[in-house]
């Protein structure tokens, strides 16, 4: 019960870290309670960039102690105060009337099953994350390793003949889930796995949150609510949630950076473009996949941005260019020692398995991974392609598909379809898309709903 | 053609006794015919071979089995701790007809590191085996499995033996009923709809993908997207457009008319993804109920999380037992040395090595320890060992003896 105590005094602890991290940034839009929402995401990912660059430098990890913690808590307090105080709250363009609660009686009795089942959810994961100890393969094998390692050694050991060769396990993986879990513990004074599972747990909490404020801003509450209900009872994410694996990290660093990212180039909202530089930072030093995979979409999307004279130049070269400067260190680190960004060098050359269409259709529509996802993927597209199409939704859905098509284009035209075939990656990749394409969702049907009231006099 | 319809009170009440006198007659041919279908249908589940009855019984041959008796209606069997599978091979006469018994039912409980229980047949004493995998609840409570063998295309002619077959060791099971007989119907229900509520645990090894359940053969998320693609069409025929609609009106705005199909379309979608995230709520609490019977509110120690069995209890001795400073050759015929690295550490631990000073072996059979020395598959590979700790045969910690 202990540390489970001192996880939560942690994680309460780097929220507070986390708003004084963007206080300083103002914003028309995002209110303080989702500051807090933010700077709990936001720490999850820079605290162990941070930490980094102090093992680099040649620190020792107990340098960050816990009064390091409590400063920046007292100090990210301090500033909550403050703004609660002066009543720091703005407003958000709204695409659909606020809906103050359930409609209908159907709707009621909607809402009801669907909380049930959150409860359900919660407890269930809180359950398996603090009652039993590591369990699965790549937690154990990897990430929890590693980060028992460098709690133990508390020191980056760059021997590369070393057993613990940055942190042992898998070197060539990120580091970034791995640091902060080690941070945790020299915090605690030991390894507490207890504690530990709040790095899984709060990032299963916080995907929910962050879509259910973000959308709730432009189609109300209710409606919200119940696609943030989608993401988090995918029934893979539900196990990612207590696993201590990095895929659902990820997913948040990728879906926090889209909301964001698409949020600066509609309202030119400083906090929100500060918010997503932060995302897509925290999303490279987490999997090889931010780099290999997410940093090229991203780039990729602004400079459409910056063709459709969406985004100013100026911007998208700070963006870019302050993300690469903060991931650099651990990029010319790999290089240094050969490390890869890919799990197998062979399996990188061009190849096209066309039975890899036959095995998204599996797992889309057979297996149990994702629930309806499959379904609703389809009849979400070919109802709203043209809302995205016509509306400025356009750059967030071709980002959202152009990631898609990159993770599938990974194993349909690739060695990587061997993880495909096997099973083991792709649910885990899919994973990564689809909370940025719920969202996504959402606004359409938000959009939609605003097309809805607003047609043109003549045709009512 | 229109129906016909009795215009006169005569004609009405002559045409009600006519139905009444048909009713009467053909409710009796058909209670007659229902009377013989029950009466054949308990003749055919009279002719079953049960496979649990004493006299057959004796004739079973056992592997992997530490204890084998009858209790009242119950056979209590407790597996070997050092095998890794267990089975009961039971011979069949020639009079056995799988044609006539084709239908597997077993009524047992067992305990949580068994994930699953194997039918195996074959024709010939030397020919190759058939097999059935079949899950199983692990809840240690008493479940009834029918297993259809009518569609498995090697359960024809004339099958010589079946057997058993778990994959746990050291594990209790408990059988009322273990028989063959002949495939009724409800049968085929009764299989359906336990097989849809089997809760899938997933594997300790990963966490990449969850199978899901099985509904009428039809993965249950395929078949609700097809429940949804025929309610979809069904609502655009019921609701179709006529024409383009007139302008000025509603109809008129194409935006309109596509809502008219989209939001049925949408709720529909959020209620059958809510049907199947009940039916995944299902498979938390039968997770939660094995793991609260056997790990969490048990007061047995060492205490068992389903397969990985007594591990992590058995680590942490290990952990308590041996120094930081110190190695440990870990020997496991299960692929659990990540597992032991990474709970042991600091301590060195190297894949089966026996110079080291601690020598932990968990559930390998090719390994024993006896008289001070520790043998892999006959041959010493260490001696001057003590043991100095572990739980029974199949999990202990053994340290050099250096005086």
């Amino acid at each position: 019960m202990t540390d489970i105590f001192g996880g939560a005094l942690i994680v309460l602890g780097l929220t507070l870290i986390g708003y004084g991290l963007i206080w300083p940034f103002s914003s028309t839009g995002i209110r303080t309670s989702e500051r807090l929402l933010l700077g709990a995401a936001i720490s999850l990912g820079l605290i162990p960039l941070f930490l980094f660059y102090g093992l680099l430098a040649g620190w020792r990890l107990g340098i960050f102690s816990p009064w390091v913690l409590t400063a920046g808590a007292v100090l990210g307090f301090a500033l909550w105060v403050t703004d609660f105080r002066h009543g720091r709250q703005q407003g958000a363009e709204r695409l659909m009337p606020p809906a103050r609660s359930p409609q209908s009686r159907y709707h009621v009795l909607l809402v009801g099953i669907v909380t049930i089942l959150l409860i359900e959810k919660v407890f269930f994961v809180a359950i398996q994350g603090f009652s039993f100890p590591t369990y699965f393969w790549d937690a154990i094998d990897n990430w929890n390793y590693r980060a028992k390692v460098l709690y133990a050694t508390g020191y980056l050991d760059l021997d590369p003949r070393s057993e613990t060769f940055l942190g042992g396990g898998k070197p060539h993986y990120p580091m970034g889930p791995s640091l902060f879990r080690a941070w945790m513990a020299t915090l605690l004074g030991r390894w507490a796995e207890k504690a530990i599972v709040f790095h899984s747990l709060v990032a299963y909490l916080l995907l929910f949150a962050i879509i259910w404020k973000a959308l709730s801003k432009k189609i109300g509450r209710w409606h919200s609510f119940f696609f943030a209900y989608l993401v988090v009872s995918l029934p893979l994410m539900i196990h990612h949630a207590y696993s201590s694996y990095a895929d659902l990290l990820l997913s948040l660093f990728f879906t926090g950076c889209l909301i964001y990212g698409h949020e600066y180039l509609i309202t030119r909202d400083r906090l929100s473009g500060i918010v997503s530089l932060f995302f897509l930072v925290s999303s490279l030093f987490t999997k090889n996949e931010g780099v290999v995979l997410i940093l090229p979409v991203v780039i990729i999307a602004m400079l459409i941005a910056i063709g459709q004279r969406r985004l100013p130049l100026g911007s998208a070269c700070f963006y870019a260019g302050a993300a690469v400067f903060l991931i650099l260190p651990w990029v010319i680190l790999k290089f240094h020692f050969g490390l890869s960004f890919t799990p197998n060098e062979e399996k990188s050359i061009f190849e096209f398995h066309p039975n890899g269409l036959v095995k998204i259709f599996e797992v889309l529509f057979r297996q149990g991974s994702f629930n309806l996802f499959g379904p609703l993927f389809i009849v979400s597209t070919l109802f709203y392609s043209t809302i995205w199409w016509r509306t400025e939704l356009r750059i967030l859905a071709f980002t959202v598909f152009l990631l898609l098509g990159v993770i599938l284009g990974v194993f349909l035209f690739s060695g990587n379809y061997a993880f495909m075939e096997n099973q083991m990656t792709i649910n885990r990749s899919l994973m990564l898309f689809m909370p940025a394409y719920i969202y996504l969702v959402g606004l359409s049907a938000g959009k939609h709903q605003n097309e809805e009231l607003t047609v043109p006099p003549g045709n009512n | 053609m229109p129906p016909v319809v009795s215009t006169t009170i005569d004609q009405f009440s002559f045409n009600m006794n006519k139905k009444r006198v048909l009713f009467h007659h053909r409710f009796t041919s058909r209670a007659l015919l229902f009377l013989c279908l029950v009466m054949f249908v308990r003749n055919e589940a009279h002719a079953q071979t049960r496979l649990d009855d004493p006299e057959r019984f004796v004739k079973v041959a056992v592997t992997g089995i530490a204890s084998i008796k009858r209790t009242g209606d119950s056979v209590q069997i407790q597996t070997s701790p050092t095998a890794p599978q267990a089975s009961l091979t039971f011979p069949l006469g020639s009079g056995f007809d799988p044609q006539k018994r084709n239908l597997f039912e077993i009524t047992m409980r067992t305990g949580p590191r068994m994930p699953a229980l194997f039918l195996f047949w074959r024709h010939a004493q030397s020919g190759p085996y058939d097999s059935v995998r079949q899950l199983i609840y692990r809840d240690g409570e008493f479940h009834t499995y029918v297993i259809p063998l009518d569609e498995e295309q090697s359960w024809r002619g004339a099958i010589s033996e079946v057997a058993l077959v778990w994959d746990a060791p050291n594990e209790a099971i408990e059988i009322k009923k273990l028989e063959f007989r002949p495939i009724q119907w409800t049968d085929r229900i009764r299989y359906h709809w336990s097989r849809f509520w089997f809760p899938a645990v997933l594997n300790p090894a990963t966490v990449n993908l969850i199978r899901g359940p099985v509904f009428m053969g039809l993965p249950f998320a395929l078949a609700l997207a097809l429940v949804f693609v025929a309610l979809v069409l069904l609502f655009c025929f019921v609701r179709r457009p006529v024409g383009r609609g007139k302008a000025g009106t509603a109809d008129a705005d194409p935006l309109h008319r596509r809502r008219v199909w989209f939001q049925p379309a949408f709720w529909t979608l959020m209620a059958l993804w809510v049907t199947y995230d009940l039916r995944e709520a299902h498979d938390h609490i039968q997770t939660l109920k094995s793991e609260f019977r056997f790990y969490l509110n048990t007061s047995d120690y060492p205490r068992h999380l389903l397969e990985l069995d007594d591990l992590y209890d058995f680590l942490e001795l290990v952990a308590q037992a041996v120094p930081p400073s110190k190695g440990i050759g870990f020997y496991s015929a299960r692929p659990l040395l990540p597992k032991a690295r990474y709970f042991l550490f600091p301590r060195r631990v190297v894949n089966r090595t026996p110079d080291v000073d601690f020598i932990v072996v968990f559930q390998d059979p090719a390994v024993s320890f006896q008289d001070g020395k520790l043998t892999e598959k006959g041959k010493v590979v260490g001696d001057r060992l003590k043991r100095v700790g572990g739980f029974g045969e199949n999990a202990f910690l053994l340290e050099k003896n250096h005086d």
